[in-house]
């Protein structure tokens, strides 16, 4: 009898240890306000912390104070808002761009995503209740219950297309979004207002009392000295910036007037036929300018 | 840190290799060429290789800061190396990271906010660089750099988008009358020596160009462009060379099939041009053409296009048939090249073709020409100013054969000149919207007729303002 339940404790044990060691670490938590949960799939609710790692189908809920920020081995991430819930559905990356697969469940919430390997080439996707988002490049945020009154994506880098059974619509200029209605009628594109990006940075970011996990504080004076002091381009803020050579070809194009004229006025008349007056005007020499 | 371009002792090896070579093919560029410097299969390689380096690098810093996000050195050296890399998202998440960790962050702030315009996200970023703005605790080189720039990233986000630009100076020239270089004019085919001289002189210039964008502000980015610009000269002695020049173009820039050709977009414009030479009304033009940009890949993009002008030109004097320039129609094909392999270098390249068809038949023409400018932009040696400087070095070389000889000339030989024009010009953004700009230019014309031989030396300089 004793024995029997020896062997069945080796047998449960190893069984389990067997489920961890096949619950792949998909990505980990880059930074977590609380309150932020995870529920791998199988085993029961956790509270998130910094650096622990995030399975295929684990659950991530958040508090109306709560935030987390999921780093996936591709270098992709994810920032869940307040109020949040959102699954990780798969995760599969070989270490090339484009090379894997990457799907998330957005239930209610915020949510934004910053593309790395995976979504790069294949495009990843995000799941909302309403449709379907391929995200291609690219940085996108989502929003549930926005003031569109329905799911609002908004596309910043890349593209994005939203499709469910209603329609299709493709994202290409950052800032533009589209809404999708409870019933699923997808939006034509627009330009997102301000005021509700701001409302959706907001979901996602920490408020002045929150550090997402941290202890030690990153500070201006090290970020200074880490950064260093090299300056944006020139043409950051105006890519279509005007050329140098437009400049240029504007007085190529003033001396080769003065050519043009000068070619004339410079010319020494022909000797006038003998007892003729010289002709008027032309090739007279401009003043001041006789040798 | 003076002169950053220069000085990369500060950064990690790998980078510092990566931008060494960088340096190096740069100084190729300047030293033969801009073909030289995209045909050596040296640089070509080393600077693969370097570039696989830094991405390796890049990998094994993404994967620590994963599991280990709050060692922040790294984070930052990721951030630096992903900016390198041109990979803007890593370097957007990381930064996030930092700001939930301390939303006071301001520096990651501004940084967060300059990675966003270059996304093309500019609400976001200008949201970011307010806010870093307004945390009033960035040093005076941070805010400088973001007083520079925000306001041009916000423009991005109005339909409406006015961009000025104005230098007032004084400009030196060694030979203001073109005059031949060896005194020599051929006359009914007859070589005489001129009775007038070489002549040097300087002027007071005006330059300005005002660009407006009406962005329709739909998915595709169409916009209507106008383009307006105006050159204005006083000489000091020779004022019968008095230049004033006003040109204005306008059309819509339309994506041309954003699914299929994205980024391709095509400009049909119309354009005009009014001048005077001597105070006098002088060349005026009208016509209309087109253009195609063409993106290829993120560091290469073409543009090809076709022009049509009617010339009207009031030359003076008793022989203006001898002019190059005459009342007729041009057909202008050209192809413009742009190349920006780092972010301080930008090579831009014009070859063009002219079909001059004029009035008077020997003054019909066949004009081929090549231009090119590497743009090279670089820290300036105080910190407080937050626009980068830049020298660009350029030349032009241009061939122009007339159909038939001029009998005034020399009726047995149609004229050909070959010319060129070399020089290097250096602007310094000083404050947001002022700053100093100086050129300076060597150009010559060889013909095979002696009026046209001509050298010119001539150096620009005044203040620049912008908005």
């Amino acid at each position: 009898m004793m024995r029997s339940a020896k062997l069945c404790l080796l047998v449960s044990g190893l069984a389990i240890a067997c489920a961890t060691a096949q619950a792949e670490t998909v990505g980990n938590v880059g930074a977590v306000n609380q309150t932020a949960r995870g529920t791998p799939p199988g085993q029961s609710v956790r509270k998130l912390s910094l650096g622990v790692g995030v399975e295929n189908r684990e659950r991530i809920e958040t508090s109306s104070e709560g935030s987390a920020q999921i780093v996936f081995r591709d270098t992709s991430t994810m920032t869940v808002g307040r109020n949040s819930n959102v699954t990780v559905d798969h995760f599969v990356y070989n270490g090339t761009p484009g090379g894997g697969s990457q799907g998330v469940s957005l239930a209610k919430g915020v949510l934004r995503f910053v593309g790395g390997g995976v979504s790069h080439g294949a495009g990843a996707n995000v799941r909302t209740p309403t449709a379907s988002i391929g995200v291609r490049g690219g940085t996108a945020l989502f929003w549930t219950k926005s003031p569109c009154g329905g799911q609002l994506v908004v596309i910043q880098y890349g593209e994005a297309i939203i499709s469910n059974s209603h329609g299709s619509a493709k994202l290409r200029r950052p800032g533009f979004g589209v809404c999708v209605s409870g019933n699923g009628d997808i939006s034509e594109p627009f330009l997102v207002p301000p005021e509700w990006i701001a409302q959706m940075e907001a979901a996602l970011s920490s408020d002045a009392t929150q550090h997402g996990g941290a202890v030690n504080l990153p500070n201006n004076p090290d970020a200074n000295q880490q950064l260093g002091q090299v300056r944006p381009p020139s043409d950051i803020g105006n890519p279509s910036t005007p050329s140098i050579l437009d400049d240029l070809n504007l007085i190529w194009t003033g001396n080769t007037f003065v050519e043009s004229q000068s070619s004339v006025n410079n010319l020494p008349l022909p000797p006038p036929p003998r007892n003729s007056p010289p002709p008027d005007g032309g090739g007279r020499p401009p003043s001041g300018a006789m040798k | 840190m003076a002169f950053d371009f220069f000085s990369l002792n500060s950064l990690p090896r790998t980078p510092r290799v990566f931008l060494s070579t960088l340096q190096a093919g740069v100084v190729v560029c300047v030293a033969f060429g801009a073909g030289a410097c995209f045909s050596t299969p040296v640089f070509a390689q080393n600077l693969i290789v370097d570039e696989q380096n830094a991405r390796a690098e890049q990998a094994r810093l993404a994967e620590h800061i994963r599991v280990h996000p709050t060692d922040y050195d790294t984070t930052y050296r990721y951030v630096v190396l992903s900016t390198e890399l041109k990979d803007y998202e890593a370097g957007v998440g990381a930064l996030e990271r930092l700001l939930t960790f301390n939303p006071a962050l301001s520096r990651a702030r501004k940084e967060l906010g300059f990675l966003y315009a270059r996304l093309g996200a500019y609400q976001l970023s200008a949201q970011h660089l307010r806010r870093a703005l307004a945390a009033g605790d960035l040093d005076a080189a941070q805010v400088a750099q973001i007083e520079s720039h925000l306001p041009e990233i916000e423009k991005q986000n109005e339909a409406s988008r006015w961009y000025g630009r104005f230098q007032v100076g004084v400009r030196s020239q060694s030979n203001a009358n073109f005059f031949p270089s060896n005194d020599l004019f051929r006359v009914g085919g007859v070589d005489r020596i001129g009775v007038l001289q070489r002549r040097s002189d300087f002027n007071a210039f005006e330059l300005g160009e005002v660009a407006h964008d009406y962005d329709f502000q739909n998915q595709n980015g169409d916009r209507f462009e106008t383009r307006i610009s105006g050159y204005a000269t006083q000489q000091f002695r020779l004022s019968e060379y008095n230049v004033g020049l006003f040109s204005i173009s306008a059309g819509p820039r339309l994506a041309l099939a954003p699914d299929s050709l994205p980024g391709v977009t095509v400009k049909p414009y119309v354009t005009g041009l009014v001048s005077s030479l001597g105070n006098i009304n002088y060349l005026n033009s009208g016509g209309a053409g087109f253009n195609v940009n063409v993106p290829l890949g993120p560091i290469f993009s073409v543009e090809p296009g076709f022009e049509w002008r009617a010339l009207s030109v009031n030359t003076r004097g008793f022989t203006p048939t001898v002019a190059t320039l005459a009342s007729g129609d041009t057909l202008n094909a050209y192809l413009t090249a742009y190349a920006k392999p780092v972010d301080d270098v930008r090579l831009e390249t014009r070859l063009s073709y002219v079909r001059g068809e004029t009035h008077n038949s020997p003054q019909s023409f066949n004009q081929i020409e090549a231009q090119g400018l590497l743009r090279i932009d670089f820290d300036p040696p105080v910190y407080e100013i937050g626009r980068k400087w830049t020298i660009a070095p350029y030349g032009r070389v241009f061939q122009l054969q007339f159909d038939s000889a001029n009998l005034f000339l020399d009726p047995f030989r149609a004229r050909r000149d070959v010319g060129w024009a070399t020089g290097v010009a250096f602007e310094a953004p000083i404050t947001p919207n002022f700053g100093f700009a100086t050129a300076f230019e060597y150009s010559r014309n060889w013909s095979n007729l002696p009026n046209f031989n001509s050298n010119n030396f001539s150096v620009t300089v005044g203040p620049v303002a912008k908005f």
